[in-house]
């Protein structure tokens, strides 16, 4: 049975409409994470969730009741924010003693709880402490406990990570995952930051901003992270996941089969997706993504896309070129080994593996792609 | 000790009262609608609807009763008679235009919005950029500041002080005419002096308020981006240069709520001139004229019209002062 | 600035000394109160404060012991004595005819009529003699310029305090001042949080009227809330004048506050309440303890503006004995000892006292609430 569970729950403020026709269903001990462009309202779907924002409609069901107008407090949840919001003017010890007392637990309980957290975070030796004497990952870390010592149904983090330093951050990260594991509890997380979407979640749930919103409703796309890399369900999906970011090259629809589709790029050359595009017509237009790292070394005079270095990134490990296409205004990404023979200037030919090609329609709406095993997640 | 003791005693029950309120007010409210059992969601969103009120009530009674009602009530008897049983008119603003006291009144409190706002702004930038460049800045800033503290009867008795005159053959005891004499003039009665005793009046209000001025526009001076003085410095400006053309330009909003502030407390300057020359000598002001009319005179219908010119006067200014200090932030 | 490289040397200088003045025409004002409310009236009436720092030099006439004194010395006949009798000062010159006072200087001796000599120490010590035995019970006159240290005494004090009914007052003002203080922070505390962080009907309304009534001069309003008092029976009262206050105060204590609550984090106020707080536990628990800053900085405010004020308590309070707070009492003695500047002097440093004590101790919190809201009217 879902844990959580929203129907077509929408929100504005006054007449702005900021999420609209959400239908989703969390399942328990699962770790999901909300992602998205910022303004896609991530936050604010986080916060109907807490009970801190009203619902405008819809329902929000939590372990089989309806939430819509009960108090945070009597939602089972704990929350971690931003910021952390620790109470500056108490201790450690006082900041995840807070909760309890207000619930008017007796001191031994609370004492015990205390002590359970602080274990688990290794806290103990900074209960007396203030939130001003702790650092950056500490303050985080005392935020999480006085999530823990509720013992709810449902933890929510709201981009708990990002005023962290990077490699705090990566540690950190692993911490909650750890967390996640031995508490077995759900969690809900909100981040803008994909790396730490595709690392945590078991499911992630993918946020439209802008436009889409109206067309489509809030909801991108959902599912496994692998899932979303490997099958976007749009253009924009598949640019959202994935670093450097897919290139999209504009062209017309060739031909069509059941296992591959022929297109027509801008400039000329002609390449082939292992995608079902038969729903569209012949020469209707239509844009190829690619990954970056999804080009191939190898030379080829078939699917081939010829173009010139316009310059070249050397990173170390990887190095990026990037190519001018004829005909299309973006540079085309590429990655290759650190050691790349380009120069700028350089004319190349890249080969475009079928396999690993992406179709969007005018729409961009993804065709259903053609994956052997072992590729898809 | 028995008055210590009912001192005590009254400020406790003024105090414990307030608190009392508030306090079993809550209480009652929990009370009346738990948090918890069957019916917890819609009580607690309940106690929320109602709770503002028990926050804001004695608030809104005290400000309708204190305030709002007197504008109200005060409209009503300026178009009322000395007893406030007839209803005259326009009678009271038709006697107020034509009074010579009023007219002197007008044109004194003129005068001091043009000195002492200037005055003490001025002062107040030159001693906050002084007083910002030197070591003992700190200690000089809170003894200019201090008369802040001190009660406008306080500054009146200090500078009455200074006035001081004993006449012809006495040993002149304020500094004032004490330095006059020094240089060979002859001492005077200052405060009598007609038309000029305005400006003696107005340095107590100068000195009082020039700590306030220094306070605020130090405080803009050291929020200037460093970088901006550093640029003009190494652009060859020199350090007055750097003042006049970099700093105060950057705090001209500061200035101007400064400048507004002291306004408004000058249109309601009452105490200097009641403890100095208590409007005698030609140096009657609006608030001083008000107060006359209240209690010595008598008369609460010219005493509310007063009333009003004094808050036409200083509504415009408030309104201004209150955006502009919500621009700056 | 200090640290940039070759800043000349006479400009820094030529700051210190403006600043010198500066700090000079602002204290001395005060000072010269100070030191005259030390002084006894005789001698404030008679120089200016400023001669009171230094010794000062008078012509004197003494005179020495009479015949009685006297002993027989050998074949002469001697009077000793000191012209201070155990008091202070130095004896600068002297003379023995009013015709010439300063003749002498200490340590000489002087001839007098009859062959009588006198010789006067520095410190008063006197020797007069004489061949022939002094019969005059009435001593002699010794013209003298004396040197006396300055003097200060406490004695204006204790008269202002027990028989100026000074200290009364000064107990009257603290019964109006603490809760003329405490009861607007209260309500202003409350009203604030409301309107910075509880969701009602009305909120936006209610904020633009406090912002309003900003502007209400307070003469406005003394005589409506008179007859008020009046009508309701509170009448001239230590209740009155507090509640008066608390209505002349609240707007811009609840302005301030509103402004302080509503810049703290909203996440803290977010977490209490998913911690499962009341708004009164979060007002008493995490707004109180963390706006402490700004109520203090308000509490400064309110109380120099209430200890200091004169016209809400002439109006609310009596005139008399049992209710005459500290700025009444220094005007009641302006009209009625005008002239007496200790009386006025010590009335005035013991009312601006306190003030004093709190704004030199909490200068730092009143700093800050000027700049938080530099609007208020007076």
């Amino acid at each position: 049975m879902a844990q959580i569970k929203l129907t077509n729950v929408q929100k504005s403020y006054l007449d702005v409409e900021v999420l609209r026709n959400i239908n989703l269903e969390l399942d328990s001990g699962e770790f999901t994470v909300f992602v998205g462009p910022s303004g896609c309202g991530k936050s604010t779907l986080l916060r109907l969730i807490a009970g801190l924002e009203s619902i405008t409609s819809g329902t929000l069901e939590i372990n089989g009741m309806v939430m819509n107008d009960v108090p945070p407090a009597q939602r089972g949840i704990a929350m971690v924010f931003q910021s952390y919001a620790l109470y500056p003017h108490m201790t450690v010890a006082e900041n995840m003693a807070f909760a309890l007392k207000i619930a008017k637990k007796s001191s031994t309980e609370i004492d015990k709880a205390i002590r359970h957290a602080a274990d688990i975070l290794q806290l103990s030796h900074l209960l007396e402490r203030l939130p001003k004497e702790l650092s950056g990952g500490q303050r985080q870390r005392v935020a999480i406990g006085r999530a823990i010592v509720r013992n709810p149904s449902v933890f929510l983090f709201d981009e708990p990570l990002s005023n962290l330093d990077a490699a705090l951050r990566v540690q950190t990260r692993l911490e909650i995952a750890n967390l996640h594991d031995s508490l077995e509890a759900s969690m809900i997380y909100v981040t803008h930051d994909q790396v730490e979407a595709m690392t945590l979640a078991s499911k992630i749930v993918l946020l439209n901003a802008g436009e889409a919103v109206q067309k489509e409703g809030s909801i991108a796309q959902v599912g496994p992270p692998l899932e979303l890399y490997h099958r976007p369900a749009t253009r924009f999906v598949a640019g959202f996941i994935g670093s450097p970011k897919m290139n999209f090259i504009p062209g017309h629809l060739e031909s069509a089969s059941a296992n591959q589709a022929t297109v027509r790029l801008c400039n000329g050359a002609v390449v082939h997706a292992a995608v079902d595009a038969r729903r569209a017509k012949k020469g209707e237009k239509i844009e190829l993504g690619i990954r970056p790292e999804h080009f191939s070394s190898q030379t080829l005079e078939s699917d081939a896309l010829p173009g010139k270095v316009s310059y070249v990134e050397r990173l170390g490990e990887v190095s990026y070129t990037y190519l001018s296409v004829e005909g299309h205004q973006d540079l085309v990404t590429v990655r290759n080994d650190g050691d790349t023979p380009h120069l700028a200037n350089d004319q190349v030919n890249l080969h475009v593996p079928a396999k690993n090609s992406h179709l969007f329609d005018s729409e961009g709406k993804a065709f259903p792609r053609i994956l052997g095993t072992g590729t898809a997640g | 000790m028995g008055q210590i003791l009912f001192a005590f005693s009254t400020i406790i029950v003024g105090v414990f009262g307030c608190v009392a309120y508030f306090y079993f007010s809550n209480l009652l409210l929990d009370r009346a609608l738990p948090a918890k059992g069957p019916n917890a969601g819609l009580n607690i969103n309940r106690a929320n609807a109602i709770r503002p009120w028990l926050f804001l009530g004695p608030a809104i009674v005290i400000l309708s009763l204190y305030l709002v009602y007197p504008v109200i009530n005060s409209i009503w008897l300026s178009f009322h008679d000395a007893s406030a049983a007839n209803f005259v008119g326009f009678d009271n603003y038709v006697w107020l235009v034509n009074d010579s006291k009023f007219q002197e009144s007008m044109l004194n409190n003129l005068l001091w919005l043009i000195v002492v706002p200037g005055a003490s702004t001025l002062l107040g930038l030159v001693a906050a950029q002084l007083t910002d460049s030197i070591r003992w800045g700190n200690i000089a800033k809170s003894l200019i500041f201090m008369p802040m503290a001190v009660s406008f009867i306080g500054a009146s008795v200090i500078w009455k002080f200074i006035y001081d005159y004993r006449g012809e053959g006495n040993a002149e005891i304020g500094l004032l005419n004490s330095i006059v004499t020094s240089f060979g003039g002859s001492p005077e009665a200052w405060i009598t002096l007609g038309f000029w005793n305005n400006f003696f009046l107005m340095v107590v209000l100068i000195w009082i308020q020039t700590g306030f001025a220094m306070v605020i526009l130090s405080a803009a001076l050291r929020g200037i981006p460093e970088e901006t003085i550093e640029a003009a410095i190494l652009d060859g400006a020199s350090p007055l240069q750097v003042f006049l053309k970099i700093k105060v330009p950057q705090i001209w909003g500061t200035i101007a709520v400064v400048w507004t502030t002291i306004t408004i407390t000058v249109l309601k300057v009452f105490d200097i001139v009641l403890a100095m020359t208590n409007g005698q000598w030609g140096s009657q002001v609006l608030a001083n004229l008000m107060f006359d009319w209240m209690f010595r005179g008598a008369d609460s219908g010219r005493a509310s019209t007063v009333a009003l010119v004094i808050m036409v006067l200083v509504t415009p200014i408030m309104v201004w002062n209150i955006r502009n200090a919500r621009k700056e932030g | 600035m200090a640290d940039i490289a070759g800043q000349k040397a006479r400009l820094t200088w030529a700051i210190n000394i403006s600043v010198i003045v500066l700090v000079l025409l602002w204290t001395i004002p005060t000072f010269g109160l100070l030191v005259s409310s030390f002084r006894d009236a005789d001698q404030i009436a008679s120089t200016g404060w400023w001669e009171a720092l230094f010794p000062t030099e008078r012509n004197e006439i003494f005179r020495a012991k009479g015949a009685d004194a006297q002993n027989l010395v050998g074949d002469v006949y001697q009077i000793k004595g000191n012209l201070f009798e155990g008091g202070q000062g130095a004896i600068i010159a002297f003379g023995v005819s009013s015709l010439k006072p300063t003749a002498y200087y200490p340590g000489e001796t002087g001839k007098m009529s009859r062959d009588r000599l006198l010789t006067l120490q520095a410190n008063g010590d006197y020797v007069l003699a004489s061949p022939k035995p002094f019969r005059s019970s009435r001593g002699v006159r010794i013209f003298a310029t004396v040197q006396s240290p300055p003097k200060f005494t406490w004695e204006n004090y204790q008269k202002v305090l027990f028989s100026e009914g000074v200290g009364r007052s000064f107990l009257n003002t603290f019964t109006v001042t603490i809760p003329a203080t405490i009861i607007p922070i209260l309500i202003a505390a409350f009203a604030a949080y409301a309107l910075a962080w509880m969701q009602f009907p009305g909120r936006a309304l209610l904020i633009a009227a406090v912002v309003g009534l900003l502007v209400v001069p307070l003469q406005m309003a003394l005589i409506p809330l008179l007859k008020l008092h009046n009508d309701i029976g509170i009448g001239k009262d230590y209740l009155g004048i507090w509640l008066a206050h608390t209505g002349f105060g609240l707007p811009l204590a609840i302005y301030l506050l509103r402004n302080y609550i509503a810049g703290l984090p909203r996440e803290i106020i977010e977490s209490a309440k998913v911690d499962g707080a009341t708004d009164f536990d979060i007002f008493r628990r995490i707004i109180l303890p963390l706006s402490f800053p700004a109520l203090a900085s308000f509490a400064i405010f309110q109380f120099l503006w209430v200890w200091n004020d004169l016209l809400v308590a002439t109006v609310f309070l009596g005139n008399n004995e049992e209710q005459l707070v500290m700025t009444g009492r220094l005007r009641e003695l302006l009209g009625s000892r005008g002239g007496d500047w200790e009386i006025l002097a010590a009335s005035a440093f013991v009312s601006i006292f306190v003030p004093l004590i709190v704004f030199f101790s909490l200068q730092r919190f009143l700093v800050r609430g000027l700049l938080a809201g530099s609007v208020k009217g007076g």
